[in-house]
C-alpha cells in the first residue's frame, strides 16, 4: 500500500524524473520543479524574507539544480541535493545583497550574519502585510469552522507530519476516511483562500 | 473540476498518491491551468499552516525555469559524458578489488575440524541417514633422503605401547614421532 511507505513512493518517481532528465528529456525537469517549487520558495524565503525575491532566488536555484543533475548520482535524496543548492543560493544572494545595501566595503563572509541583519528583516510592504494576515486569518477561521474528524485529521498530517495509515490508527478509522477527510479539509480551506489570492 | 482530481492533488502533497498516479497527476496538471493553481494553493494552505508564513507562488513559475533552461541542453549532455565515464572507472576499480579478493581468498588454507561430522546417505535407504563420526588421518612425513635406520625402526616398534607423560599429554612415543607402518 502505497500509504505505508510514502517516502519510498515520493523519493521513486524523483528517481524515475532524475533519469529522465538525465536522458535528455527536459518536461520532465518541470515536473521536478512543479513538485518543489512550493517548498523550495518557502525555504529560500526564510533566508530571503521577500516573497518575490524568494521566487527570482529559487528560480536560480532550479537552474543551478538543472546543470548539475549530469553529476547527480542518486547518492542522495533528489529533494535534500535540492535543498542543499536551494539554501547556498540564498546564502549567496545574501551575500551579494548585503553589498548592494552596504554604503561603505563591509567585510560579510558568512551568510549567517547576513541573515541576522536587522536592516534585511521585514521587506515586505505594508500592503503585502495586510494581505498576508488576511490569508492567515482566513486559514486559521476556515480550520475553526472544520468539523472536529477533518480538523483533526489535517492538524495530524500538517503539524505532526503522520502519514495516513498513522493517522488512520490514531484516528481508528480506514485509510480511505483519512484520505476523504483531508482531501474536505483542505476543500473548504481552499473556498477562504481562494477569493483573496483572486484579489492580488 | 472533478473532485477525484483535487483528491489526487490533496494525495499527491501529502506524498502519498501511487507513483504510477503520480506522474500521471503531473502531466495533467501541466496540461491543466486550473489543477496547477489548485495545487499551488493547497501547498500554500499547507505552509501556511505549518509556518503561518504565506509564500505566493506565480502561476508561471515552471514557465519561467524551462524558459530560462531552454539553452542549457548541451551544457547537460556534456555533463552527462562525464558521468558515463566516471562509472566506469569506478566499476573498473570494483572489479580489480573483487580480483584481488578472490585471489586472497583462494590461497587461505581453509581451516578443517579434524573431527568432521558427516553425514551417509544409504544408497538402499535413501531416507535413512546415518552419522557418522570420522577422523581425518594424519598424514605420514617420509623423508626422501633414506629409509629409516632399521635400528631406530625396531625400537620404536618395541616401545610403541610405552608412555610419555610430558605435560598434560598422554599419548605414546610412537604414535606421536610418526613413522612407516
Amino acid at each position: 500500500m502505497s500509504s505505508q511507505q510514502p517516502n519510498r513512493t515520493s523519493e521513486l518517481l524523483d528517481h524515475e524524473l532524475v533519469q529522465k532528465v538525465q536522458q535528455g528529456d527536459k518536461s520532465a525537469f518541470d515536473h521536478l520543479v512543479r513538485k518543489y517549487q512550493s517548498k523550495i520558495i518557502s525555504l529560500v524565503n526564510r533566508y530571503v524574507k521577500d516573497p518575490n525575491e524568494a521566487q527570482d532566488v529559487a528560480q536560480e536555484a532550479f537552474i543551478k539544480a538543472y546543470r548539475a543533475l549530469g553529476n547527480f548520482r542518486g547518492d542522495s535524496a533528489f529533494y535534500t541535493w535540492l535543498y542543499r543548492i536551494a539554501i547556498n543560493t540564498a546564502k549567496n544572494y545574501l551575500v551579494s545583497r548585503a553589498r548592494r545595501y552596504s554604503e561603505s566595503e563591509v567585510d560579510v563572509t558568512e551568510a549567517e550574519q547576513v541573515y541576522n541583519a536587522p536592516q534585511l528583516k521585514g521587506l515586505d510592504t505594508p500592503d503585502q502585510d495586510l494581505q498576508n494576515d488576511e490569508i492567515v486569518e482566513a486559514i486559521s477561521s476556515a480550520m475553526e469552522k472544520l468539523p472536529e474528524e477533518m480538523r483533526n485529521a489535517i492538524m495530524l498530517r500538517e503539524f505532526e507530519g503522520m502519514s495516513y495509515e498513522e493517522i488512520a490508527q490514531a484516528m481508528e478509522c480506514p485509510v480511505g476516511t483519512v484520505r476523504s477527510r483531508i482531501f474536505r479539509a483542505r476543500e473548504a480551506i481552499d473556498k477562504k483562500l481562494q477569493p483573496l489570492l483572486d484579489k492580488r | 473540476m472533478p473532485d477525484k482530481m483535487n483528491q489526487k492533488i490533496s494525495q499527491f502533497i501529502d506524498d502519498e498518491l501511487p507513483y504510477e498516479e503520480a506522474l500521471q497527476l503531473l502531466t495533467e496538471v501541466k496540461q491543466q491551468p486550473d489543477l496547477d493553481a489548485k495545487m499551488r494553493r493547497y501547498e500554500m494552505a499547507s505552509t501556511i499552516l505549518r509556518s503561518h508564513q504565506p509564500v505566493s507562488i506565480d502561476s508561471d513559475f515552471v514557465d519561467k525555469v524551462s524558459q530560462a533552461l531552454e539553452q542549457e541542453v548541451v551544457y547537460f549532455l556534456l555533463n552527462t559524458k562525464k558521468r558515463s565515464k566516471y562509472v566506469s572507472s569506478a566499476l573498473a576499480v570494483a572489479a580489480g578489488v573483487a580480483g584481488v579478493a578472490i585471489l586472497v581468498a583462494n590461497n587461505v588454507p581453509k581451516l578443517e575440524n579434524p573431527l568432521q561430522e558427516r553425514y551417509v546417505v544409504s544408497a538402499n535407504n535413501p531416507s535413512q541417514i546415518e552419522f557418522k563420526e570420522t577422523r581425518r588421518p594424519v598424514k605420514m612425513v617420509v623423508r626422501k633422503s633414506g629409509a629409516i635406520d632399521p635400528r631406530f625402526y625396531s625400537y620404536l616398534q618395541a616401545h610403541r605401547g610405552n608412555l610419555y607423560t610430558i605435560d598434560s599429554g598422554v599419548q605414546s612415543y610412537a604414535s606421536l614421532a610418526g613413522y612407516e607402518q
